[in-house]
């Protein structure tokens, strides 16, 4: 009788200890790439963990957070096109219908200080919210989302497994996409190998020229390393002549901001076809034309311009894009940990 | 004699400190809160008949509101049928309408925090601090239609604000009366606002104003 009562206690203890440690999460710290600037979220902070990040995945490429579970994150954000829409000048979502701007990528998020093509929203944790009760692109109703996610037994496993809550509520689903979206690092383009010494990487001829041009003309706003400062400009495109889209001004009523975006970043751009906030421009090289030919005015928020037209020859041209195609990473477009979950 | 004297003391000592407390705890210090139209309480979808709003109906009304004293924070919904109440200390009652701008910048939060509540502009991170939606038959938006949805948390356009009331030994309430905040923007002034700006701001200056203790 003691002896069983003992072999019971043990089991007892044991199972007290399995399930602290059921709940006890793969801590993941992202390697910050040498030379880079430091995140603006602390990845220690923020508490990364491998089940936050594998549920925010899944999440991530899940049509069940869109009202009639036919749009998901992924709908918009491809990941072999640095997780943008392609295609099409303006994303479209639910129903088809078409939204106001070109879905931007998802790349290095972890140094935005603000998100979207206006900065209007100022933590990553907030940011899912847009699109998931945008009425133009998941139309869902956060309280609808979370009754769909409490009753599919996969996911409450998961949050269990990831948050130790055996109800999911709003703060656990946008920890875990945010989470997910803070691991979308790309720091291993050709740039980046060739800017570490890596062994039998090296420009060619054609790419040093164009690196050389794009830090004369280029570097003001798409800065290295991230190859954007993060802050809003206007590049001097004209509005549209239907529902002129006024960007940041959107967001602080200051007039100097009206028709300013976000400046993007230029890795993998060679993938994020069309270009601008509006998709207007399909291919890079009608960027560098515009930025070369036209006479447009220049107009960047934080100080600092450049005198347009650039007046490059056809050659600089080429020399120009071929540096650019050197941003492009294919460990960050390929890799599994970013693909949809098997 | 001796003796007599500090019995004496003692007994008026014993007398000046129940008097003291007496006084003390005669105050009232939790008052609760009460949202009003005019003389009425406020109930959502009801109508009322107003000489210079005409028939008014409320759908909609939720702030955030803090209790400084007993640091406390609350989203008041008139759609919940409990109210909370208010700490008064030192005949003070210190309120704070809106949300700490901290919190509108440090991502996502629980509670009545949580967005669910409707309080959250995802386009414009931050929370909406004060809700009145509703129709009146003379209110200038379009069908009679009247919406605010008051936010904002950079400088100079934050709408969060710290007041006090003084409060009285007759004092019973909390008043927050939104008859004289509809007269002036319902009809005669805008009657949607709905991003942050200087007119959300005036706004909130007006919310605050509409509060009043009550003595009855």
């Amino acid at each position: 009788m003691n002896r069983f009562f003992f072999i019971l206690l043990g089991l007892a203890f044991c199972g007290m200890i399995g399930m602290r440690f059921s709940f006890r999460n793969s801590e993941v710290l992202p390697i910050i790439p040498k030379g880079w600037p430091k995140p603006i979220y602390s990845f220690k902070e923020m508490r990364l963990s491998a089940e936050k990040i594998d549920l925010g995945r899944h999440l991530f490429y899940d049509p069940i957070l869109s009202r009639d579970s036919s749009i998901s994150c992924s709908s918009c954000h491809l990941q072999y096109n640095g997780f943008t829409h392609v295609d099409h000048a303006l994303s479209h979502g639910i129903d088809g219908q078409i939204g106001t701007r070109n879905s931007p990528v998802l790349i290095n998020l972890a140094w935005m200080p603000n998100l979207h093509w206006d900065g209007g929203v100022n933590h990553i944790e907030v940011q899912p919210l847009n699109p998931i009760t945008h009425p133009k692109e998941m139309d869902a109703s956060l309280s609808e989302v979370l009754q769909k996610l409490n009753k599919n037994t996969t996911y409450k496993k998961k949050f269990k497994e990831a948050f130790g809550a055996d109800k999911i509520e709003t703060e656990q689903l946008m920890k875990a996409l945010s989470q997910f979206l803070l691991t979308l690092i790309s720091s291993n383009s050709k740039y980046d190998q060739v800017k570490r010494g890596d062994v039998g990487v090296y420009f060619t001829e054609q790419e040093k020229n164009g690196y050389n041009m794009f830090q004369k003309y280029c570097s003001n706003c798409h800065k290295e390393p991230l190859f954007t400062t993060n802050t809003f400009a206007s590049n001097g495109i004209s509005p549209q002549t239907e529902n002129a889209d006024f960007g940041r001004y959107l967001i602080t009523n200051n007039p100097a901001d009206k028709y300013a975006f976000k400046i993007p970043t230029l890795r993998n751009s060679q993938f994020s076809f069309p270009y601008m906030h509006d998709g207007r421009f399909d291919k890079l090289k009608e960027v560098i034309s515009y930025y070369s030919d036209s006479s447009s005015v220049f107009r960047q928020t934080n100080g600092g311009s450049i005198s347009m037209p650039l007046h490059l020859k056809e050659t600089q041209k080429k020399d120009l894009l071929a540096f650019i195609f050197t941003l492009s990473d294919t460990t960050f477009l390929f890799s599994k940990s970013y693909g949809f979950p098997k | 004699m001796d003796h007599l004297t500090l019995q004496g003391m003692t007994n008026f000592l014993s007398t000046l400190a129940c008097l003291i407390c007496f006084v003390l705890h005669s105050q009232k210090e939790i008052i609760p809160i009460r949202i009003r139209f005019s003389d009425s309480s406020l109930v959502l979808n009801k109508v009322y008949s107003d000489s210079i709003l005409g028939e008014i109906r409320i759908t909609k009304l939720k702030m955030y509101l803090s209790d400084s004293n007993a640091k406390q924070n609350y989203l008041i919904d008139l759609e919940d049928s409990i109210l909370p109440s208010f700490h008064a200390k030192a005949n003070k009652l210190s309120l704070c309408f809106g949300t700490d701008s901290l919190l509108n910048v440090s991502g996502i939060h629980s509670g009545i925090y949580d967005p669910l509540y409707g309080m959250y502009w995802a386009w414009n991170s931050g929370f909406i601090n004060f809700k009145l939606e509703g129709i009146c038959s003379t209110c200038k938006g379009k069908n009679g239609k009247f919406e605010y949805h008051i936010g904002g948390y950079l400088s100079p356009h934050s709408t969060a604000q710290n007041f006090a009331f003084t409060i009285l030994e007759t004092t019973n309430y909390l008043d927050f009366d939104i008859k004289l905040l509809l007269e002036k923007y319902a009809i005669n002034g805008l009657s949607s606002i709905l991003t942050p700006g200087e007119d959300a701001v005036e706004f909130a200056q007006e919310v605050v104003a509409a509060f009043r203790i009550g003595n009855e």
